[in-house]
């Protein structure tokens, strides 16, 4: 657009002494979207000033359109009307203006064709943009359509090969002979320009029809006076200087700068900030174009937004106006965006940057929220009123100019330089992707959709842009309500990872674990596909024997005739209309979708464990999501992945953190439809087993060990804690089917271990928690504290045996808990004190009493995270505040763990009233120590505990 | 009471490890107590090696037994295991099935396990092969042999046998007066 808006400015009026000439359609449209065509055909043979010739043979002056618009409304009149007479007129006008005109805003126009060349001819080369060319096919077609007779298309073609063929110079004429030689055109795009009204969606016909009305799009404004310029059928002679005219400025047109002065294109080219390499070859053209330029001077017309060709202007604050307008009111302006562009793909990485981000803005703002599609030749054809008119070039204009500003963004990407880490934030490429990404976020309904998710997945090998990508998938994935960009996103990055030979950054695939399909799908959606199959093949086996039996019509359908099935037909398509017009998300369609994400996802998930190398950073990624979609993953697959994972567990090189993700995938899995058939794990009940012995033994972190600086100071566990945070998760998980005893026993007991060998007292809170939940689920643990003698279980216990069957933990002996009860760290004495007393078989008689709840595991990592207290420490009036809250309490107590400690204390004592002291204090402690517990229970406990005032009935008993 | 030849050993130790697999060392090689398989009247006894060692002075007809039986060799020089190995089995077994209650007496009979009864079973049992018949309780009914893989078994329908029997605890009754 910069370069019209030079133009403009040289001339006062973007007079160009060509238009698009080849479109003797009679919509000569100098914008990208008529020239696309034409560039395409010519393409393989010309060069780009070729372009521009064509564009130069337009018929149609200033007068004409105005005339033409004036009549608009009567076609039938024109009809009448002598051709010749017209197409006269309008070489009259032309040769009266031609001094008028300079070769700048040609130049201009022609910039931009050639811009549009260009960019059509990407779109047509690259896969990228599947889409593109059907749009630009589109596209063309609504200018195309209606006025145009498909034999005048070929003949823009034909014109495009001669001049592609021919010389510049000399062959003008030939040009001219054809346009003449036709002689219906002249007459066709005449009466064409009349039936406009019919057109409008193409910018063309708009820019035709409306010179005068003032709600005329910019394009259009600018598309006029380069029509007028130049009659090629008036004027044989001249018609070839102005063909020459536009190459030269279309050669130049490439500078950023607007050429100023009108006459001279050599002088223009020198002034411009950035001389482009084509300029040489067109020099002898530009001098012809200044001598027509001189000859026939363009009708300067007034535009609303000359202003913006103003010389003064800074191309920024041109940039800033252009969007700033068309934000204002997108539907008339949105041609501007148009002059944007040609900062965005000139050279000025400076005004290509804020053209880049400008254009971001202008197109989140002005995207609508619907799909625009394409409109039918019915729909064309179709009169229709004013506004819609306008609706729909806008719309047209809005897809042409939103795929080259694609286009131009992925080609940006694509320059950016291949060794890893060179993009920064502040490069071109890195702002590109970003804007794709804000797009995608934005507005996913859009058209080209699947071409900037194309173009994002591409990316994903780059170390340096994973993390925006991700981020913008996760955020589509969550919002996503129906299901298909999701579908088509996951579709792309799968095909991205298998293409990237598993290399790549774990995120990509942890981003899966975000999709909604997650919690809106359930087994039975898959398994119904797979039931599907399975009847309709034997129905059609079915079908076939009966067919070869005998004939008959049962099974189909009943029997409909003709004027039925009719109406059946259109009964559907009412109801399609209907449900279309409802805009609610089916189900059905997005279990459809999906299903085919959860196949594409289950597809890497698989690929990557059999494919990827076993230390490969993607195999935890791929474990932790498979845990999340255990519940979809269909029986059939069962055989195959517990032999994969099997092979998984056997592998010493595989992480700890890995195998007990392992261990909780199977359980999941069967959990679902693996209640079809017990199994029983001994294979993973044996990795769990084996894996906290090796949490026991390994050494632990220190305490200013700084492996957390990978987690930006969050209180997630780290090292050691991490993967017993994980082995409690999958004890929870294991715990939850029916395991055999002695296998419980034996985790009961290594799990002891693992608490008296760590370090973080949050990892033993969480471990004592995790003891006492088990304890309380089974009551056979308590043997393991008794004395031997008193045991059933004989043989001796294998502390060093990695197979709980063999362990035969129930010989066992923790004294584990003893050591806990002498812990440095007064909660974990409490805990441990607590878990002892419970399981000691004094506690047994007290049946009816509340097992020991400390707080959920989950929560004891955090609260007694210990790097976190060393940099905050707790006010101590606060804890026990929050800790002793039972009424009366307060007072009465320091703090939990002393009540507890003190209960530990008074164990001996055997009197009643010690008993219920004791108990009392005991449940303090543990109350104290989990917040969880309800109000009312804490309620409930205390008045238990407390002692009982002396009763009313003893009282009357003393006083009768 | 002799120590077993070669091929008895071999022809044992492939019975048994139909059943506890690898973990054959773990009887033998028991670090508090090392235990032996001792030949005596055509039966195997798993005994402590201390207990072998004292019972080495009484003679061949006045020794009737001696430690757990593990079974038998027959004329053919086959072996066939017996209910009394169920224990050492049961710790030992690789694969293991568990019968639901009322799957119970029906095998304490002598008969198979069938689908219809099955609770449980070890996740990749193959064919033909031995496992340990549990009731739901984890307490040790007897042993038999797979008729079919656990992913087989799972198409299988509910009269199907899952299990042939092989030995049960009811034998201690039933068997009293042998």
């Amino acid at each position: 657009m910069a370069k019209k808006g030079a133009h403009s400015a040289k001339g006062g009026r973007p007079a160009a002494p060509r238009r698009g000439g080849p479109t003797a359609n009679g919509k000569p449209n100098t914008n990208g979207k008529t020239s696309k065509k034409p560039a395409d055909k010519k393409k393989p043979a010309t060069s780009f000033a070729i372009p521009d010739t064509e564009v130069d043979s337009d018929i149609l002056s200033d007068e004409d359109l105005q005339f033409l618009e004036d009549n608009a409304e009567y076609a039938q009149m024109v009809a009448g009307i002598d051709v010749n007479a017209i197409t006269k007129k309008p070489s009259k006008d032309k040769l009266k203006k031609q001094p008028r005109p300079k070769p700048a805003p040609v130049a201009a126009a022609a910039n931009d064709d050639s811009d549009d060349d260009d960019i059509d001819a990407k779109i047509l080369s690259s896969a990228i943009i599947a889409e593109s060319s059907d749009d630009d096919d589109e596209i063309h077609q609504d200018l195309v359509e209606g006025s145009e007779d498909e034999g005048e298309d070929d003949m823009d073609a034909d014109l495009d090969a001669t001049l592609a063929d021919t010389d510049e110079d000399g062959d003008m004429s030939e040009l001219d002979e054809t346009n003449i030689d036709v002689g219906a055109i002249p007459s066709d795009i005449e009466s064409s320009e009349f039936d406009s009204d019919d057109e409008d969606d193409n910018r063309a016909a708009a820019s035709s029809s409306d010179d005068d009305s003032s709600d005329e799009d910019d394009d259009l404004r600018y598309i006029k006076p380069l029509k007028k310029t130049p009659r090629p059928a008036g004027s044989d002679d001249e018609e070839p200087d102005w063909e020459k005219t536009p190459r030269a400025v279309k050669a130049e047109a490439t500078v950023a700068k607007l050429p100023i002065k009108s006459a001279d294109g050599r002088v223009i080219r020198v002034v411009s900030d950035e001389p482009v390499a084509a300029v040489a070859d067109n020099e002898d053209e530009n001098e012809a174009a200044a001598a027509q330029a001189k000859k026939k001077p363009a009708l300067p017309k007034p535009s609303p937004h000359d202003d913006l060709d103003d010389d003064g202007l800074h191309p920024l604050e041109r940039i800033a106006q252009a969007c700033q307008r068309v934000i204002e009111d997108p539907e008339s302006n949105i041609g501007l965006v148009q002059r944007v562009h040609e900062y965005l793909v000139g050279r000025n990485a400076q005004y290509a940057k804020v053209a880049l981000v400008s254009l971001l803005q202008v197109y989140l703002d002005v995207i609508p929220g619907y799909r625009i599609h394409e409109l039918t030749e019915a729909q064309k054809a179709e009169k229709v009123s004013k506004d819609v008119k306008k609706l729909r070039n806008f719309e047209s204009t809005l897809l042409a100019n939103y795929q080259k500003y694609l286009v131009a963004l992925d080609k940006k990407i694509k320059e950016a330089p291949a060794q890893r880490g060179a993009i920064r934030e502040a490069d071109m490429a890195y702002l590109a992707v970003t804007a794709f990404c804000k797009l995608l976020q934005t507005h996913p309904h859009f058209n080209f959709r699947l071409n900037i998710l194309n173009a994002l997945s591409k990316r994903l090998t780059r170390t340096e842009l994973v993390g925006v990508i991700v981020d913008t998938l996760r955020d589509v994935f969550r919002r996503d309500e129906e299901g298909q960009v999701s579908s088509e996103a996951v579709r792309l990055v799968a095909k991205a990872i298998k293409g990237g030979g598993y290399r790549c950054d774990p995120r990509v695939v942890r981003v899966f674990a975000h999709l909604r399909l997650k919690h809106e799908m359930t087994l039975e959606d898959v398994l119904k596909k797979a039931n599907r199959g399975k009847p309709s093949a034997e129905a059609r086996k079915a079908a076939a024997n009966a067919a070869a039996k005998k004939p008959t019509r049962k099974g189909k359908d009943p029997f409909v005739n003709k004027k039925q099935r009719k109406s059946m037909k259109r009964q559907l398509e009412v109801e399609k209309e209907l449900k279309e017009s409802e805009a609610v998300v089916s189900l059905e369609d997005r279990k459809k979708h999906h299903r085919v994400t959860l196949e594409h996802v289950f597809l890497t998930y698989f690929r990557v464990l059999k494919g990827a190398a076993r230390d490969s950073p993607l195999i935890p990624a791929v474990l932790e999501g498979l845990s999340l979609f255990a519940h979809l993953i269909s029986i059939e697959f069962f055989q195959s992945l517990f032999a994969v994972f099997k092979s998984y567990l056997a592998d010493p090189n595989v992480r700890a953190a890995s195998k007990l993700r392992i261990v909780s995938t199977a359980h999941r899995v069967l959990s679902g439809q693996g209640q079809l058939l017990n199994l029983d794990l001994a294979d993973f009940y044996g990795t769990l087993y084996a894996v906290l012995g090796d949490l026991a033994l390994r050494v632990p972190a220190s305490l200013f060990d700084d492996d957390d600086a990978g987690h930006g100071g969050s209180n997630a566990p780290t090292g050691v804690d991490a993967d017993v945070h994980i082995a409690l998760e999958v004890l929870d998980e294991v715990l939850k089917r029916k395991v055999p005893q002695p296998i419980v026993t034996a985790l009961f007991v290594r799990l002891v271990r693992v608490s008296a060998a760590a370090t973080n007292p949050g990892t033993v809170m969480a471990c004592l928690a995790t003891a006492a939940t088990m304890t309380a689920k089974f009551g056979f643990l308590r043997t393991v504290l008794d004395a031997p003698s008193d045991r059933p279980a004989s043989g001796r216990f294998e502390p060093y045996a990695d197979d709980p069957q063999i362990a035969n933990a129930a010989a066992a002996a923790p004294y584990d808990f003893a050591l806990l009860t002498h812990h440095w760290h007064p909660d974990v004495r409490a805990a441990a004190t607590a878990i002892t007393h419970d399981l000691s078989p004094a506690a047994l008689a007290h049946t009816d009493r509340a097992r020991p709840r400390l707080m959920p595991w989950t929560d004891c990592f955090a609260r007694w995270d210990w790097r976190a207290s060393l940099r905050w420490v707790p006010d101590w009036e606060t804890i026990e505040a929050s800790m002793a809250e039972g009424p009366g309490r307060k007072n009465r107590r320091k703090s939990p763990m002393a009540s507890a400690k003190r209960a530990a204390e008074d164990d001996d004592g055997d009197g009643k009233a010690t008993k219920r002291k004791r108990r009392e204090d005991h449940l303090a402690g543990l109350e104290g120590l989990n917040p969880h517990v309800s109000a009312e229970r804490k309620r409930k406990l205390s008045q238990r505990n407390r002692p009982k005032p002396p009763s009313k009935r003893k009282r009357k008993n003393r006083s009768g | 009471m002799r120590p077993l030849t070669e091929d008895e050993t071999k022809t044992f130790f492939e019975k048994l490890a139909k059943y506890i697999g690898k973990n054959i060392t773990q009887l033998i090689d028991r670090p508090d107590d090392p235990h032996c398989f001792r030949l005596h009247k055509d039966r195997v006894y798993y005994v402590s090696e201390s207990l072998m060692r004292r019972a080495v002075c009484i003679g061949r007809d006045e020794l009737i037994a001696l430690g757990a039986c593990f079974g038998k060799f027959t004329k053919s020089g086959q072996f066939r295991l017996a209910i009394t190995a169920l224990d050492h089995l049961a710790q030992y077994a690789k694969y293991k099935v568990w019968v639901k209650p009322n799957g119970e007496m029906p095998f304490l009979y002598g008969n198979h396990v069938l689908k219809a009864h099955l609770g449980r079973i070890s996740d990749d049992t193959p064919e033909h092969t031995g496992v340990v018949v549990f009731n739901m309780s984890d307490i040790p009914l007897g042993f038999g042999v797979t008729a079919k893989s656990t992913s087989e078994t799972r198409k299988m329908d509910p009269t199907a046998i899952v299990a042939y029997h092989q030995a049960d605890v009811g034998e201690y009754i039933r068997s009293i007066e042998e």
